[in-house]
């Protein structure tokens, strides 16, 4: 792996965490304070109009009344039954030659960690194998990782886990009304999916 | 302490294959409760998505009482598989016990196979456009078990067995209750057998395990009847 | 969407966002490689597979499809559960399961389960939530009970259960904490049929184990054993091998072809609630023909045979069939094969019979059929082998003792007036119900713990033991009988399933604090405060232990497959964590931190080691004889030591108690009950009621079985007919609906009828209908009362089996909450729908989930069914107190 690959799986790394993370964790002060790195927060809330209200979202003044408001959206969109969950049974279609079944999950993640040691955040880790932002946030450390040959990995780890469904989660998100915030988010996983994820 | 008996299902492997040189199936009417062991069963072991099914049981009015009969249908695995002949890819095929198996690597989703089968066996995955059917768990017959609906089935209405084996307690049952296949005038000769099937399931059983609006069954129910549900 | 991003924003995105997570240019060796002789990994080649049995581990646990609790084996493969098999080593299910087994499968991984505790935002029940911690919510909730306790009003702590299987775990948390409000849904269920079999048999047979295997002849009165029923797969396997391989008979009355009758060798329709006039009129027939044991009923029964001729002179077949429709001819006959089949053969019956205003009374003629043909405790008779298994107190000589370890805290105190009372409680009791409860008897007195544990308008729903009147709990709760300061919810449906329960769930000056344990988001959890998310059966610990139908007791153990998912914990786990945060000595009873440590010191007398327990989930002591006549025990020269003679009644007594019973010169063991005979005549029912002003000549308080009508359906109009539920095979009370491969088979509830009664009614297969029910008519909640209770619309189904004056439906479907096969909803969710509309170059469509969830409205199916519990009455069985829901008179119209 040379140097501008190791950068470009660097720059992938920190992107999928970041998804995962935005994923599993309600919006909190760390959060937020990444969301506020300049090249993030360009590509956040660069684009259209809808994004200004994302813009806006986030410049609002964080007190302890927006941060339950935002647990509030989290929990509405990602717990509760009649949200989107981030779950990849719900995602599921009817063609299991084309996409791995939900229990190929599993499988990949006992090959994963049988030769490789993950350490995830509590946040992360309170979720269930087959969470989205669990399954990103692990592919984002693969892909962060200082062996090339498990960075390597990290697509490959998406495509057989993630992928096509992920896409129909994301394209979802992306359409929601509820959160400008959490709609972006869609949008960025959406496209994640089609540059990186998706096979040619 | 008299020894404890021994634990069946730790003997499972490649060397207890279950090596039958005519498979074939035994469901008996005068057991079956109706429970859906056998097809909930089914759909676990194989992952169906929901719509398709690859073995299904039917509720059916009695004509002579007021009561129901149920009615477990699957792949017949016919020795003379019309869906085998109808192939164009030759996608069908059969393993050494004789029962008919799709490969859908080869599968074209040109449905010839469903046009050709007279017991409505075969599901077409929309998604995929391909043809699934029940295959009496080859994964399970492998290693020492028997298919997952024979397994599940509490009342030992459907058992699984050697019809070629005249020493096999199934087989001899088979016969000593006559028990005989359904639509035998489509002439495939199944290796799947009823007890006491009557004649008058036949023109329900055609409709084989996949949803259709001919369907008028109780249970998975559909919106088509005459007045449709608002 | 704006396809704005490229890949080289994404690119900076990604980097911006490394650095901000501080991983460094280099790449934080976060990822290590284990080990360099691992084999690669070919991420390409997994692909959708089957299980593969070789390599999955297989572990024995107890079902929890239904309330049965089937010995099964679950195939984890991966750290996931994949399919479950029954455990052949289960010698009362042999192996066996049905489709609920697989359901668990369901409960464990479908996406909508609760993974996480959960607080309530804003209103409650307006459905906003927000993750917590366990321990924030620990802290919450204990803070909200530690007052309650500290000043002396533990009671107003309410733990309302819907399954509990947990065999007395909970009851630990709920004696140390010091309310004696546990309550549950027996009465909703079978009280009323578990009444008349302790009154006959005493407090340890609430159930039978008739021998099926070894039966010859069956008469069932509207039991379903096929397709539910406490034990039924028990029962089915067994029945329809005594059938099919030794030619038994069943015969059935029903007044729905159900799975049951549709077995059966014989099925009559009957007239709901005139179950016990056909019994009656058999009871005449055999008394007429001779063919009663003459011998065994008077060793045992406590009743002249003589005044059971005089009972029964003028209910003969030809008066049962003008009631019930079942043909005389046919009464008769089936009486005198049943008694000539004696004693292998036996009766059968649950809530069919028993749910109606005259239900236990029928329920007592029917198993008077039993001891008049002298089956009882014979090989293929109706036989008595404990239900409480481990735990009963007659016929477990020579078990080994299994009990709950740590210390046992001491069960609450009664309320009322004097020593070893208390006295604050009751003297908060409305007046007329402290008088009531002083003119008990002292047996009761000493058993009163306020109205919703112990109602006292309903002494025989806890004279036995605590079956109480669930279905008051929310009215008595809205009248005040009961304060209330923290309720807690256990696997319970009662906002889905519970007439009333919404409007006193919403209410927070009545329920101020809410506590919600369950493993979906469903209607109960819905109207929470605080939701703790519980680990499912497949994820933890229980013991078992149930009646056998193969008449030798035996006991399971629920273990672990895969570790609970998500934040999700064990109720074992939750309670000893909340017992530990109130503190005030409650932790003292809760001092274990491994659970596997705590089960293996529950099995520790078990003659095998907990690992061999554990590898085969069932233990049984091979070489133990069966119980048959457990009665005709003689006494053992221990057990005659110090005792004296009663001269009269025969009865051994030592210490002031009855321990056995003197049988022609031989000392025996007896029944269970105080006069060591078989109660067919009980004074316990005009006792109680006396004791509640019910007048003696209402039917329910005959000290002998009595026959008499339901109160509505004396003067039935042409277009009245009777409501009935039922349950299917594929589920399970109201817990089923979103278990995917069971809602694929059953997802509506259409009403059920016979075509000439739609005829009738100028209805066509299909119709919608508008189905009003009507008030109960007898002394019971609200009785009296005209006019319509509830009404609901649904589509109608012919059925030729049906009783031409009863329509029915199941309930099960209906659900408003829960994930989307709960609810039966293919459309986008609900947050994404507005935003889809605009979103039209999105690639989600419907059609990227095809045949999802088919019979979905929006994909043109019959959608999920019609909720219908809000339209029957609260309906409390006088006495008794089980709901009739089988006596509800209905209009049905079409829409």
């Amino acid at each position: 792996m040379n140097e501008h690959e190791r950068r470009e799986s660097i720059a992938l790394g920190g992107l999928l965490q970041l998804l995962g993370r935005l994923l599993c964790e309600e919006l909190n002060p760390e959060l937020l304070a990444i969301l506020r790195q300049p090249d993030v927060r360009e590509i956040f809330i660069g684009g259209e109009d809808q994004d200004a209200a994302c813009a806006r979202y986030l410049a609002q003044t964080w007190n302890a009344e927006a941060f339950e408001k935002a647990a509030t959206d989290y929990c509405e969109l990602f717990v509760l039954p009649k949200g989107i969950s981030p779950l990849a049974a719900a995602w599921q279609t009817s063609n299991p030659a084309a996409e791995q079944a939900v229990t190929s999950i599993p499988k990949a993640l006992s090959s994963i960690t049988a030769n490789v040691a993950l350490t995830l955040p509590p946040a992360i880790d309170a979720t269930p194998p087959e969470h989205a932002g669990r399954l990103l946030f692990i592919g984002g450390q693969l892909a962060c990782s200082g062996d090339p040959e498990i960075a390597k990995l990290a697509r490959p780890f998406l495509q057989a886990t993630a992928m096509p469904w992920l896409e129909r989660f994301a394209g979802t998100l992306a359409s929601t009304e509820l959160s400008p915030f959490y709609g972006r988010l869609g949008e960025i996983l959406h496209q994640t999916c089609d540059h990186y994820l998706a096979t040619s | 302490m008299p020894a404890l008996p021994k634990i069946p299902w730790e003997s499972i492997g490649p060397e207890h294959r279950l090596d039958y040189k005519r498979a074939f199936m035994l469901i008996d009417l005068n057991r079956c409760t109706g429970c859906h062991s056998c097809s909930v069963s089914c759909k676990t072991e194989h992952e169906v998505p929901l719509g398709n099914f690859r073995m299904r049981v039917r509720y059916l009015e009695r004509p002579d009482r007021p009561t129901l009969a149920f009615l477990p249908l699957l792949c017949m695995q016919c020795q003379d598989a019309p869906c085998l002949k109808a192939c164009p890819t030759e996608a069908i095929g059969r393993l050494d016990d004789g029962r008919v198996v799709i490969n859908d690597e080869k599968c074209c989703g040109n449905k010839a196979c469903i046009a050709a089968c007279p017991y409505g066996a075969i599901s077409i995955n929309e998604e995929t456009s391909k043809a699934e059917k029940c295959d009496f768990c080859t994964h399970r017959t492998e290693i020492g078990l028997a298919p997952a609906c024979v397994a599940s089935c509490p009342t030992d209405a459907i058992r699984f067995g050697d019809l070629d084996d005249p020493q096999d307690p199934v087989t001899q049952e088979a016969q000593a209750k006559q028990a005989r296949p359904f639509r035998e005038d489509a002439d495939t000769a199944p290796s799947v057998l009823y007890v006491d099937h009557e004649r008058w399931m036949e023109p329900k059983s055609n409709l084989g395990v996949r949803l259709s609006p001919e369907d008028d069954d109780i249970i998975y129910e559909q919106n088509n009847l005459s007045s449709k549900i608002i | 969407m704006a396809n704005d991003l490229s890949r080289r924003d994404l690119l900076k995105l990604g980097s911006g966002a490394a650095a901000a997570l501080g991983i460094g240019a280099t790449g934080l060796p976060l990822v290590k490689r284990l080990s360099q002789d691992a084999p690669p990994i070919d991420i390409a080649k997994l692909t959708a597979n089957k299980i593969d049995y070789t390599k999955a581990k297989p572990v024995p646990t107890i079902c929890f499809g239904c309330t049965t609790h089937c010995g099964v084996v679950g195939w984890v493969q991966d750290g996931r559960v994949r399919r479950i098999d029954g455990n052949p080593l289960d010698p009362n299910s042999k192996g066996n399961i049905c489709s609920k087994a697989q359901g668990m499968i369901s409960y464990t991984y479908y996406p909508e389960r609760l993974l996480y505790p959960l607080k309530r935002v804003g209103k409650r029940g307006e459905g906003k939530w927000k993750r917590i911690s366990w321990d924030g919510a620990l802290d919450e909730i204990a803070a909200k009970m530690k007052p309650l306790r500290e000043e002396g009003r533990p009671e107003e702590f309410v733990f309302h259960y819907g399954c509990d299987k947990t065999k007395g775990y909970t009851k630990k948390f709920t004696n140390a904490f010091g309310t004696p409000h546990r309550l549950n849904r027996r009465s909703i269920c079978s009280s009323n049929r578990r009444a008349p079999l302790m009154s006959f048999y005493g407090r340890e047979f609430e159930w039978e184990s008739q021998d099926f295997e070894n039966t010859r002849y069956i008469v069932n009165f509207g039991g379903n054993p096929m397709e539910a029923y406490q034990g039924g797969l028990y029962m089915m396997h067994r029945i329809q091998s005594a059938r099919v391989d030794r030619s038994a008979r069943m015969v059935t009355f029903e007044v729905r072809p159900s799975a049951t009758a549709s077995v059966s060798d014989e099925y009559f329709p009957i007239m709901p609630g005139t179950d016990g006039a056909v019994a009656f009129a058999m009871i005449h027939t055999i008394l007429r023909e001779g063919l009663e044991n003459e011998a065994f009923w008077n060793r045992w029964a406590n009743y002249p045979l003589e005044e059971v001729r005089k009972l029964v002179a003028e209910y003969t077949p030809q008066w049962a069939e003008d009631i019930s429709g079942v043909p005389a001819a046919d009464i008769e006959r089936i009486a005198i094969e049943f008694a000539r089949a004696a004693p292998a053969c036996c009766t059968m019956s649950n809530r069919g019979s028993a749910k109606h205003y005259n239900g236990v009374q029928s329920d007592r003629a029917i198993r008077m059929l039993d001891v008049l043909v002298g089956n009882v405790g014979k090989l293929g008779g109706f036989c008595l082998s404990s239900l409480r298994g481990w735990a009963g107190r007659y016929g477990q000589e020579g078990l080994p003792k299994l009990s709950q370890p740590g210390p046992k805290p001491s069960d609450p105190k009664p309320w009322g007036l004097g020593e070893g009372y208390l006295e604050e409680p009751f003297k908060k009791l409305p007046e007329e119900v402290q008088e009531r409860v002083l003119g008990f008897p002292e047996k009761w007195r000493k058993s009163y713990f306020g109205e919703l544990a112990t109602p006292s308008e309903y002494p025989l729903a806890w004279h036995w033991y605590q079956m109480r009147v669930g279905q008051l709990v929310y009215p008595y709760i809205k009248e005040g009988r009961q304060k209330v300061g923290v309720y807690m919810s256990f696997t319970l449906g009662a906002s889905y399933g519970y007439p009333d329960a919404r409007e006193v769930l919403l209410d927070e000056s009545l329920i101020p604090f809410h506590v919600a344990i369950d493993i979906g988001y469903g209607e109960q959890t819905a109207l929470a405060d605080i939701i703790l998310p519980e680990a499912t059966s497949l994820e933890r610990w229980d013991h078992h232990s149930t009646n056998n139908y193969g008449l030798v007791p035996y006991t399971g153990v629920r273990q672990p497959l895969v570790p609970p998912s998500g934040e999700t914990r064990s109720v074992q786990i939750i309670l000893r964590d909340l017992a530990r945060k109130i503190g005030g000595g409650m932790q003292d009873y809760f001092d274990f931190e491994s659970e596997e440590d705590y089960y293996r010191e529950w099995y520790k007398n078990l003659p095998v080691s907990w690992e061999e327990f554990k590898r085969r989930g069932i233990w049984m002591d091979p070489e133990r004889p069966k119980d048959y006549e457990l009665y005709e025990r003689p006494l053992t020269e221990a057990e005659l030591a110090g005792t004296e003679i009663e001269e009269n009644s025969g009865l051994v007594m030592k210490d002031g108690k009855a321990v056995g019973i003197m049988r022609d010169g031989i000392a025996v063991r007896g029944f269970n009950t105080p006069n060591k005979l078989i109660n067919i005549y009980d004074e316990i029912w005009p006792t109680a009621a006396k004791a509640v002003g019910l007048p003696l000549d209402d039917i329910n308080a005959s000290p002998i079985a009595k026959w008499d009508h339901v109160p509505e359906h004396r003067d039935l109009g042409e277009n009245d007919f009777i409501f009935t539920t039922f349950k299917w095979n594929v589920h399970t009370q109201g817990r089923s609906g979103h278990w995917k491969y069971h809602a694929e088979i059953v997802h509506t509830n259409p009403v059920f009828m016979h075509p000439e009664t739609g005829k009738a009614l100028g209805l066509e297969e299909g119709d919608e209908v508008q189905l009003e029910v009507f008030r109960p008519k007898g002394r019971t909640y609200r009785g009296g009362e005209s006019g319509v209770m509830g009404s609901f619309k649904n589509h109608v189904r012919f059925l030729k089996g049906m009783h031409p004056k009863v329509v029915a439906c199941s309930h099960h479907v209906g659900h408003w909450e829960h994930g989307a096969v709960g609810r039966s909803t293919n459309a986008l969710t609900e947050p994404a729908r507005e935003g889809h509309a605009q979103a039209n170059d999105l690639p989600l469509q419907d059609s990227d989930v095809p045949n999802r969830i088919w019979w979905s409205k929006e994909r043109g199916g019959t959608g999920g069914g019609v909720a219908i519990n809000d339209a029957l009455p609260i309906n409390p069985c006088p006495l008794v107190g089980g709901q009739n829901w089988y006596d509800n008179v209905c209009r049905v119209s079409k829409v």
